[in-house]
């Protein structure tokens, strides 16, 4: 057994650890501002560390604990990602969290490290039992994060008790479908699964396993009919917070239904992959029409958000190695671009306030905010230059091929239908750009005179994100090697 | 009849004494201990059985954690006497309480009669694997080498909840 495997994990605990004894030292009367520059350190030394790993090239994956940790590069793509969001996340938290005085600092940055920490195991997960307790660990952090502006905001702690009551709804509904498949199959190790779907019969329990299984992923990846929390939740919770739910927490249901459907049950893909493309219809008609009525920035972002799952999950579908590439090429692309829009918003938001009509002027007042807001947008809409033009062009394409090579026709309508509503999705995201361009600023407004102010943290925040941004549009090769090296 | 059979009949009779004492006391915190005394025999009764992990797991759980809980909670309400009468009233409760436990004495006199003894496994004969003191290693085993991952997880799970509570549930401290 290697010990040493989850090196990434460990660096994430002891950061944890710093956090921890740092806000238990240093007195109370001084500002816990510099934990998120601590935070931010830490994390971007485990993401060096992460991107100096090599992805295993060789047939048998390392694993430890028996099995239950999985090194693979699948593992090691999705936790780069997810340290880079948290990273992120951290640099945005900074003057957020001092600007409105919470008092819970030192809790919210180890929360945020905790439920990092969560997220990391839940994608190197090599058995549903490792799965279910990372999840756990993740929502239980994610509970309080949402939450954590209780007192100064009722609609935080309101949509931190919606979150917490449709959490474990959730949690059940997994919980009795990997109950189920253990009943059917007698393991709950992903290979021993995997090993067991190429040859077991299909029944009606497993029917009925397969979709627990496929509704307790689908909330943590918000899929229609199981998005009800995500509007809510993405709207009154700390925005940095509803930057990393959105896209760690996303990235990381990705990496699970990869593993848990396509790895371990994609003998049964016949039986999940309609129930699958179901929820993504759903989620591809209702998330893009509903956000076209948002009058909030914030939750029109949300519904965006609830729409990038269903493009996600479009790699899943296809199951393909070509499928998943392109997913994971999109959840790249996915992170930047959102963290980008939710900072520039937030930014806005302190000045403007919450409504869209906050955004007016913005392209005069702050021209390189308005710049990277239209780009971020139409980037998740899937306009060149743009790193989300290739996302969804590969995803699409990847859906195409395997519609047409495996016959699966299904797959070529659900593709179909999410290039018309990626076309009904640029008017929404349109309106945002219309808003910071072409509405005249009201001079009679609060906050909307002179240009917003933007603090070290998020200027480092809007740097990164732009940069990748433009790269993953302009020249992405180097990132499609890393992928396809990583995903061998 | 052996130091064993003897033992047992000693542990099932504390048991008994216990529980019933545990009902009828007055006093919410006796009625604890008691129960904690009747948890101890139960797990005194899983060791004469050759489960001494359950014993173990019995009295780190129930009467541990769990009756901590419990006393805490009493403590905390400041329940001192549930009020004057006894836990009986009247006859009737008491010809009721008779009459139930009579009931269960004859289906178990009855029922396990009927009961095919195929149905149940075989007595493993001690030393077998998976019985007495092996099962504690194999147990220990599966926790610390393949679990051993998934219980720290569950120790940083711990932790986040309770942070997480504290986060929620502590009042705003004025200045």
């Amino acid at each position: 057994m290697n010990l040493a495997l989850p090196l990434p994990e460990y660096g994430v605990l002891g950061l944890a650890l710093v956090v921890l004894l740092y806000d238990l030292v240093v007195p109370e009367r001084v500002s816990r501002r510099a934990l998120g520059w601590v935070c931010a350190l830490g994390f971007a030394g485990v993401l060096a560390l992460l991107l100096r790993s090599d992805a295993p090239q060789v047939a048998p994956v390392p694993t430890a604990f028996g099995g239950m940790y999985v090194a693979d590069g699948l593992a090691l793509a999705f936790k780069t990602l997810i340290v880079a969001a948290a990273m992120l996340a951290s640099l945005a938290s900074l003057d957020y969290l001092e600007a409105r005085g919470v008092r819970w600092q030192g809790e919210y940055y180890l929360l945020l490290t905790l439920v990092t920490f969560a997220l990391m195991c839940l994608v190197s997960a090599g058995d549903l039992l490792t799965l279910y307790v990372a999840l756990e660990l993740n929502s239980i952090g994610f509970y309080a994060l949402v939450a954590v502006l209780k007192g100064r905001s009722l609609t935080s702690s309101e949509a931190g008790l919606k979150y917490l009551i449709l959490g474990a709804l959730s949690s059940a509904l997994l919980l009795y479908g990997i109950s189920l498949l253990y009943g059917l199959s007698g393991t709950v190790s992903l290979a021993g699964l995997a090993a067991w779907a190429a040859g077991a019969a299909r029944s009606p329990a497993l029917v009925v396993a397969l979709a627990l299984v496929a509704a307790g992923l689908a909330f943590k990846m918000s899929l229609v009919p199981f998005h009800m929390w995500a509007p809510d939740v993405y709207q009154a919770a700390p925005t940095p917070v509803t930057a990393f739910l959105s896209v760690a927490g996303k990235t990381a249901a990705l990496a699970l239904l990869v593993r848990v459907l396509d790895a371990a049950l994609g003998g049964f893909i016949g039986v999940w992959d309609k129930l699958l493309m179901v929820l993504m219809a759903a989620t591809f008609v209702w998330a893009n029409l509903g956000a076209l009525k948002q009058r909030d920035a914030k939750r029109l972002m949300a519904y965006s958000s609830v729409a990038q799952a269903g493009y996600l999950a479009i790699g899943v579908a296809a199951g393909s190695a070509l499928g998943l590439q392109a997913a994971l090429f999109y959840a790249l692309v996915y992170v930047f671009t959102n963290v980008a829009a939710f900072q520039v918003l937030q930014l806005v938001a302190e000045s403007g306030g919450p409504e869209l009509s906050g955004l007016r002027g913005l392209g005069r007042r702050s021209p390189g905010l308005a710049l990277i807001l239209a780009a971020a947008v139409l980037s998740l809409a899937g306009i060149p230059p743009f790193g989300g033009f290739f996302g969804k062009f590969y995803l699409f394409a990847a859906g195409v091929r395997e519609g047409i090579v495996a016959g699966r026709s299904w797959l070529l309508a659900l593709v179909g239908l999410a290039v018309v509503m990626s076309i009904v999705s640029l008017f929404y995201y349109l309106i945002l750009v219309k808003q910071m361009y072409i509405e005249p600023a009201d001079p009679e407004a609060p906050g909307t005179g002179g240009p917003v102010a933007v603090p070290l943290g998020a200027r480092l925040v809007l740097g990164v994100c732009a940069a990748m941004i433009l790269w993953t549009g302009l020249y992405p090769s180097p990132i499609l090697a890393w992928i396809r090296q990583a995903l061998f | 009849m052996g130091l064993r059979e003897v033992l047992l009949a000693v542990f099932a009779f504390g048991a008994l004494a216990f529980a019933l004492a545990v009902v009828s006391t007055r006093n919410t915190v006796y009625a604890a201990l008691e129960f904690v005394a009747h948890l101890l025999c139960l797990a005194a009764l899983y060791c004469l059985l050759d489960a001494p992990l359950l014993g173990v797991l019995q009295v780190m759980v129930y009467a541990g954690a769990i009756m901590v809980l419990f006393l805490f909670a009493v403590m905390m309400l400041d329940i001192q006497e549930t009020g004057r009468e006894s836990a009986f009233q009247g006859p009737g409760q008491v010809a009721g309480a008779l009459l139930l436990a009579a009931l269960l004495f004859a289906l178990l006199v009855f029922g396990a009669d009927r009961f095919p003894a195929a149905a149940l496994a075989p007595a493993a004969a001690p030393g077998a694997p998976g019985v007495g003191a092996d099962n504690v290693v194999r147990v220990a085993r599966a926790l610390f080498e393949r679990g051993a991952l998934v219980f720290e997880a569950v120790g940083v799970l711990l932790l986040t909840a309770v942070v997480a509570v504290m986060v929620m549930a502590k009042r705003r401290l004025e200045n």
